[in-house]
């Protein structure tokens, strides 16, 4: 067993990669009794500060198994080639890169987080890409698009109309990663492995060709770090 | 038999507290496991406290494990009784308290060694309560430890610091070097100022000082496994309470832990243990009856209760 940063969003939750929806929802709940405040059963291991950042984490992989694109985006993520199936809490941010998440509040009432974040954001709805003009527009802009890159992704995410705070919140990326992988400042920018699967996973908000895209933003940063 | 000899199963039964029914699972599952025609040994191993002979409603016996103990002459066969269960029999614990609570070193190694060369299917080490290191270390010798818990706090505290002293002895036990010795006893107290607050820290704190003891000890980890039942347990959110503790030790200690299942409070069993007879639970169709042999048919085949 791996120490809980380490682990993917299966391990989190404690159930095989071949779960079915009601095996994840099940998991979630009792992860939910587990460490909620002055849970019996983790009262003298965790402090309630650790509670919320466990139960943080734990949300988060229920929100991305338990929604059946996500999930399938997830597997394709764990399975890339050569990629490390074990780093894979890696939505989540290295220890200490950061300044560390605050705590979220635990949500009491015993509503299942909902399938997408479309359905029931957990904060007010990001604007839903548009379509019509817009579609247009950012059809014309990418016949245009020799190769996706940072500068690229930025646009169509401006004329979709989403700020970064709304990708982070539907990839579960962090922010300023999202933000990097934008500037192209692979520095602060976790290993090559994970950057791809963030690109796949913008992309897919951006409602773009994914593989392309992350195809396309790989041959960038090899040019670029090579 | 197409038995390969010495080819068996050692299950220790500990848990930290007291009376919380440790005997009560151990001589259950013996009778069980002996019902289905395996050749099984019950070894009261409660240093100090031993009553399992009482649960198996046999008479306090005249030969005992600290005979084989402090006499050298005496094979472990040889305090080995009969019950009145076929393919079960007994090995009592010790009643004189001084003779054998605090075994010599090497006394405790020629006491493992006879009960590893035991002509049986199954061992069940009936573990007294606490945390000394006499029970950890019977608790180690098994292939297989389970934690009998009950629902409520000082219960469930003590089995987590079960757990954590048994893995913490495990993992000192399997090095000489001195100074990855000092970080482990100085991890066991939680307010150490080395930060270390977990097992998984205590791992990755030893693999920075020295990465080959730092896999060793990874790997020791990944073989340990500790098991849980639950005993008197009256409702449904008491039985969740198995699945929690799981979870809360996966993600504490960075272990497996499996819940095999739970016991609920069984009337008859009283009646029976004040008969002297050999406890029986409820029948054969009883919903006891029916959780042990959900507890053991995990135990025997390494699995887990399933949340519902
Ligand atoms: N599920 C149960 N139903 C009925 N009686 C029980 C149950 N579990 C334990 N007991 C009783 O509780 C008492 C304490 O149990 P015991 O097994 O001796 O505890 P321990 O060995 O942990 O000290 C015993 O009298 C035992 O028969
Ligand atoms: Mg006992």
């Amino acid at each position: 067993m791996k120490a809980l940063k380490s682990q993917n969003y299966y391990e989190i939750l404690g159930v095989s990669r071949s779960a079915s929806q009601e095996e994840i929802r099940k998991a979630y709940e009792i992860a939910k009794l587990t460490f909620q405040e002055n849970s019996l059963a983790t009262y003298s291991l965790f402090s309630d500060e650790e509670n919320h950042e466990i139960l943080a984490l734990i949300s988060r992989a229920y929100e991305t198994l338990y929604n059946r694109t996500l999930r399938s985006e997830y597997n394709a993520f764990l399975d890339g080639p050569g990629r490390d199936p074990q780093a894979l809490g890696k939505f989540r941010p290295p220890e200490g890169a950061a300044p560390k998440a605050r705590p979220q509040p635990v949500r009491k009432e015993a509503e299942p987080v909902r399938a997408s974040a479309d359905e029931k954001p957990l904060r007010p709805a990001p604007a839903p890409p548009r379509t019509g003009g817009s579609e247009k527009a950012v059809e014309e802009y990418c016949r245009k698009v020799e190769q996706y890159d940072g500068k690229s992704l930025r646009k169509v995410r401006q004329m979709r109309g989403l700020s970064l705070e709304d990708v982070a919140d539907r990839t579960k990326i962090r922010k300023t990663y999202i933000q990097y992988i934008e500037e192209e400042n692979f520095e602060f920018l976790p290993a090559s492995v994970y950057i791809k699967g963030f690109v796949t996973m913008i992309s897919g908000v951006l409602q773009l060709p994914k593989q392309q895209v992350a195809e396309d933003y790989m041959r960038v940063f090899r040019s670029k770090t090579s | 038999m197409g038995r390969i000899l010495g080819e068996k199963e050692i299950i220790a039964i500990g848990g930290g507290k007291g009376g919380v029914g440790k005997s009560f699972l151990a001589s259950n599952l013996g009778i069980l496991l002996a019902k289905s025609k395996k050749s099984t040994v019950l070894i009261d191993a409660d240093l100090g406290g031993a009553n399992l002979h009482t649960c198996l409603g046999v008479n306090p016996p005249d030969i005992t494990l600290s005979d084989f103990v402090n006499n050298s002459h005496i094979r472990i066969e040889d305090v080995v009784l009969r019950t009145s269960l076929e393919n079960l029999s007994l090995i009592s614990g010790a009643h004189d308290i001084l003779g054998i609570a605090n075994p010599k070193y090497s006394q405790k190694l020629r006491l493992f060694k006879a009960i590893e060369s035991l002509d049986v299917e199954y061992v069940i080490l009936d573990l007294g309560a606490g945390t000394n290191n006499n029970t950890l270390d019977f608790f180690l010798l098994a292939d297989k430890g389970v934690l009998v818990v009950l629902p409520e706090p000082t219960s469930i505290e003590n089995a987590y610091r079960f757990i954590k002293s048994s893995l913490y002895r495990k993992l000192k036990l399997l090095t000489n070097e001195p100074h990855v010795r000092m970080v482990i006893e100085k991890a066991m107290d939680r307010k150490n100022n080395l930060g270390i607050r977990s097992p998984v820290e205590l791992v990755e704190h030893i693999s920075r000082l020295d990465s080959r003891v730092g896999n060793q000890l990874e790997e020791a980890m990944s073989s340990f496994r500790p098991r849980i039942v639950l005993n008197q347990v009256r409702s449904l959110s008491d039985i969740r309470m198995g699945y929690s503790m799981q979870n809360a030790c996966e993600k504490f200690f960075g272990l497996r832990v499996d819940f095999l299942g739970y016991l609920e409070s069984d009337d008859q069993v009283w009646q029976s243990i004040r008969k002297r007879q050999p406890i029986t639970l409820n029948g054969e169709h009883g919903k006891s009856a029916r959780n042990l042999r959900t507890i053991n048919y995990n135990l025997m085949n390494n699995l887990q209760m399933k949340p519902e």
